[in-house]
């Protein structure tokens, strides 16, 4: 769309709303910055904005006016604001005149134009709807991809039918509504091919779920071409645009579908009967079923939303400052000790009210895995069962985001590379499909999400072989059967055979780990040969606050992350061995683990470290001990950044404000012992201890 | 880029208003008012392992952790124990602490007062700052506090980490 309509400016007054911004830009014409009286009149304007104007022109009003209190303020460049305004209202007024013109061709998408153009240009009028559009957009997706799965088991549930033809439909009335063609056309294309199974003049069958499945895909990298577009430029044709949109409309008017290649043994039943086995209930009533289980929800930006949630952190802080404050505690202070007490109950409720805010089922993911299954072993060519547990469980809306990318790895790992083809399951005397479990359940204050498949198992021997080829272990060291299986997780170890399109690309299971520890969680993997292997992701429920272990160094606080800590270990004389005079191993029961003294990574003075203790963390593969002065105790932080302005601090994580009001900093286990190893001696001079307090 | 209707000086690169003053080392140092948010007394600071030595730490601002950088340490003066001042100023858009000996005064100096910075030759470095304002007999030298505090730091910090 582009400015295809070159209306005069200024047409005649008849058009909706437009009379009132045709005095406004009269009255933006007239003014004079130094001329108090003609701001005036313009301010008054915008006190009484007529209700006849289109509500849709109200951000672009709200920006002029802030323009006017510009200049009625002691504005340093008022010529320029002016003309700024005068822009402005031009383009209100604009954009009033042109929703008016009769609607664009593309409101009403031309049937069976297969061929498109390249691209399209936004208005600027509705790239000003475009954040309502997007996010529903992404919703009516999810429901139609979400309810295609379904279909796969069960092809004849017309209530899923119904979602996915509600979902295009729904998109069509809304693309059309923003005058976005692509999304249009393919919507209308979508939705006329599933009226027909809907109407049942055509049975749903691989063919048409494979046909749905592409033009969600199409549609999403459109609605993601629409975002990039939000502010300015085109939206380019994706490719195999037409072709999808030839093969919608052929499918659609033949009214069958050249069945697509397909995996052997898949375990949806043969497409070939129509819906008529398993007796479906009337759609009516289904959909009427479905529609009352819908929770009232509100839409709430997520930036307040981690306002709220930081800002309540802050308030469980500053009340357990309160809590401990010795007048408070003191003990003749009954009364007052009973009114904090109650106060604090109704902090920490709504503490955990706030979290909750912020929670999301494991469903989204557990979708888009679903879905990566389904298209990795149609393309490797396994035959795969899924089930599903858990998909209500809930965590950190932040958690999930960079969980959704290290869940699709490791299922598409499990069916690439665990699961076995059909033919080789059957030699192994297994039923030819593939069993692959996915689950989430709650476990103490922690998310576990698994992944098992009944594959054929991890090969320690060839693991092992590999690990020695490249490097990655002495040829001479002995390791234990889970060492074997935890190299599987240092960078640059693949046990891939051959580079698949899946799986093979240049990333492994290093990057998961290392993912999983950014969100303080932890991996975990066990395999039996011909048996297959499982994953165990063990995540925080929320970043925001996290259960730490204050640790002192020095005369300095740290906080570890207590999911990152294995055991805590006072030595006993005889448990600690040098190496060369300068490397230190304890002998935990048999396991040699490697010291790191932490005043020295972290280069603090060494003076007067005879006591200490010992935290037992795990490094990728091995476990690392960690000295430190003295544990101080457990306390749930709210984790805070350092700031852009300090980057990136090697073996910090973030900082977190203690009960005292001092900064503690959160150590990440995994890179103060990278740290370590990497380092010479003392890489650093030692910092001076100086605090403005002495 | 301004469109004021006074005449700038091409050599001056700041217009006279009102700066707080400060000791650093017995010289007194200026900063555009404008650029400071707020000036705190005592306050724990906690060190940052493995950054410059300049950077004193971090500190607990009403909840938010800023960074404080050593005023002198960062223009090359000599430390010193005791400095019981924080400045938080708005550089960069960002809030960061710097300390200082003590705080002086908020000086009203006017832009006939303000010098260009004279060249010194090597060992002085002059690109920090603004200009040297003087009034009533005192020499104050107006810091860039922009350019003192650009992030170079932290790229120094990031080069020095070794690579995974």
């Amino acid at each position: 769309m582009t400015d295809t309509n070159d209306s005069a400016k200024g047409t005649p007054s008849v058009i909706q709303g437009a009379e009132p911004l045709l005095l406004l830009k009269s009255l933006v014409a007239a003014v004079d910055p130094n001329d108090q009286l003609s701001l005036l009149k313009l301010m008054r304007w915008f006190k009484e904005i007529p209700a006849s104007i289109p509500p849709d022109t109200k951000p672009m009003l709200d920006e002029a006016r802030l323009l006017v209190l510009r200049m009625t303020g002691n504005d340093r460049t008022p010529e320029k604001t002016l003309a700024d305004l005068a822009a402005l209202v031009d383009r209100v007024v604009k954009s009033v005149e042109t929703k008016a013109a009769p609607p664009p061709a593309a409101a009403t998408p031309a049937p069976a134009a297969v061929v498109s153009p390249e691209e399209e240009t936004p208005a600027d009028q509705d790239r000003l709807l475009f954040p309502d559009f997007i996010p529903e957009a992404g919703e009516h997706l999810q429901a139609a991809e979400s309810a295609l799965l379904t279909l796969e088991k069960a092809p004849s549930d017309p209530d899923a039918i119904n979602t996915v033809f509600r979902a295009f439909h729904t998109l069509k009335g809304m693309a059309g509504y923003v005058h976005l063609r692509f999304c249009t056309d393919l919507a209308h294309h979508a939705e006329s091919l599933l009226s027909k199974v809907r109407e049942k003049e055509m049975a749903y069958g691989p063919g048409i779920a494979d046909l749905s499945l592409r033009s969600i895909d199409v549609m999403k990298f459109l609605i993601e071409s629409v975002q990039a577009a939000s502010q300015s430029g085109s939206i380019k044709k994706p490719t195999g645009y037409d072709e999808l949109l030839s093969l919608l409309k052929n499918a659609t008017e033949k009214g069958v579908v050249d069945p697509p290649a397909r995996s052997v043994g898949s375990s949806s039943p043969a497409p070939a009967a129509p819906s008529t086995a398993a007796a479906p209930p009337p759609p009516q009533a289904a959909r009427a079923g479905g529609d009352t289980n819908m929770e009232t929800t509100v839409r709430v930006r997520t930036d307040r939303l981690d306002r709220l949630v930081n800002a309540v952190g802050e308030l469980v802080i500053a009340q357990s400052m309160i809590t401990q404050d010795p007048i408070v505690t003191a003990p003749d202070n009954g009364v007052l000790s009973r009114k904090v007490a109650h106060l604090d109950r109704v902090v920490r409720d709504l503490r955990d009210l706030a979290m909750a805010l912020r929670l999301v089922p494991m469903k989204g993911p557990f979708q888009k895995a679903s879905r990566a299954i389904r298209d990795v072993a149609q393309k490797s060519g396994k035959a795969v069962d899924l089930h599903l547990y858990g998909e209500e469980a809930e965590v950190d809306r932040n958690v999930v985001e960079t969980l959704d990318q290290l869940l699709l790895h490791l299922v598409r790992n499990a069916v690439d590379h665990g699961l076995e083809t059909p033919v080789e399951r059957e030699q192994a005397g297994k039923s030819p499909i593939g069993q692959l479990y996915l689950s989430a359940t709650h476990e103490g204050g922690s998310l576990v999400v698994e992944v098992r498949e009944d594959g054929r198992g991890m090969n320690r021997d060839k693991i092992l072989k590999k690990a020695r080829e490249r490097g990655l272990v002495p040829a001479d060291r002995e390791l234990t059967e889970d060492e074997i299986l935890r190299l599987i997780f240092l960078p640059g170890f693949s046990t891939a055979d051959k580079v698949t399109e899946v799986s093979g690309r240049g990333v492994g299971l290093d990057v998961v780990k290392k993912g999983i520890e950014n969100l303080r969680g932890q991996l975990d993997v066990t395999s039996k040969a011909g048996q297959g292997s499982r994953f165990r992701l063990r995540l925080p429920l929320t970043l925001a606050v996290t259960d730490g272990m204050l640790v002192r160094v020095g005369d300095q606080t740290f906080i570890l992350p207590i999911l990152n800590i294995r055991q805590t270990v006072r030595p006993e004389k005889g448990m600690i061995s040098t190496v060369t005079g300068r490397g230190e191993l304890l002998n935990l029961r048999g396991e040699m683990v490697p010291i790191f003294r932490l005043r020295r990574v972290l280069g603090l003075s060494e003076e007067g470290t005879e006591d200490g203790l010992l935290i037992i963390v795990e490094d990728q593969t091995t476990p690392a001990a960690l000295w430190v002065d003295d544990l101080l105790g457990q306390q749930q932080v709210v984790t805070k950044s350092l700031g852009t302005w300090f980057g990136q601090v090697p073996g910090v994580s973030g900082g977190a404000i203690l009960g005292d009001g001092k900064v503690g900093l959160i150590l990440d286990p995994a890179e103060v012992v990278r740290l370590a190893r990497t380092d010479a001696p003392v890489p650093l001079p030692v910092k001076a201890q100086l605090s403005a307090t002495t | 880029m301004s469109t004021s209707t006074q005449e700038l000086s091409p050599t001056r690169r700041v217009a006279g208003g009102k700066f707080l003053t400060f000791f650093l080392a017995k010289e007194e140092y200026g900063i555009e008012i404008l650029k400071v948010q707020e000036i705190i007394g005592t306050m724990a600071i906690t060190p940052v392992p493995r950054t410059p030595e300049h950077l004193r730490g971090v500190i607990n601002l009403r909840g938010k952790i800023i960074p404080v950088v050593d005023l002198r340490l960062k223009l090359g003066l000599p430390a010193a124990e005791g400095q019981n001042c924080i400045i938080v100023v708005r550089a960069r858009g960002l809030e960061i602490g710097i300390t200082v000996d003590q705080v002086s005064e908020v000086a009203n100096i006017a832009d006939k007062d303000i010098e260009p910075v004279p060249a010194f030759g090597n060992g002085v470095a002059t690109e920090d700052l603004l200009g040297i304002g003087k009034t009533g007999g005192r020499v104050r030298l107006l810091l860039d506090i922009d350019r003192i505090l650009s992030n170079q730091d932290v790229s120094d910090l990031r080069a020095a980490t070794p690579a995974a």
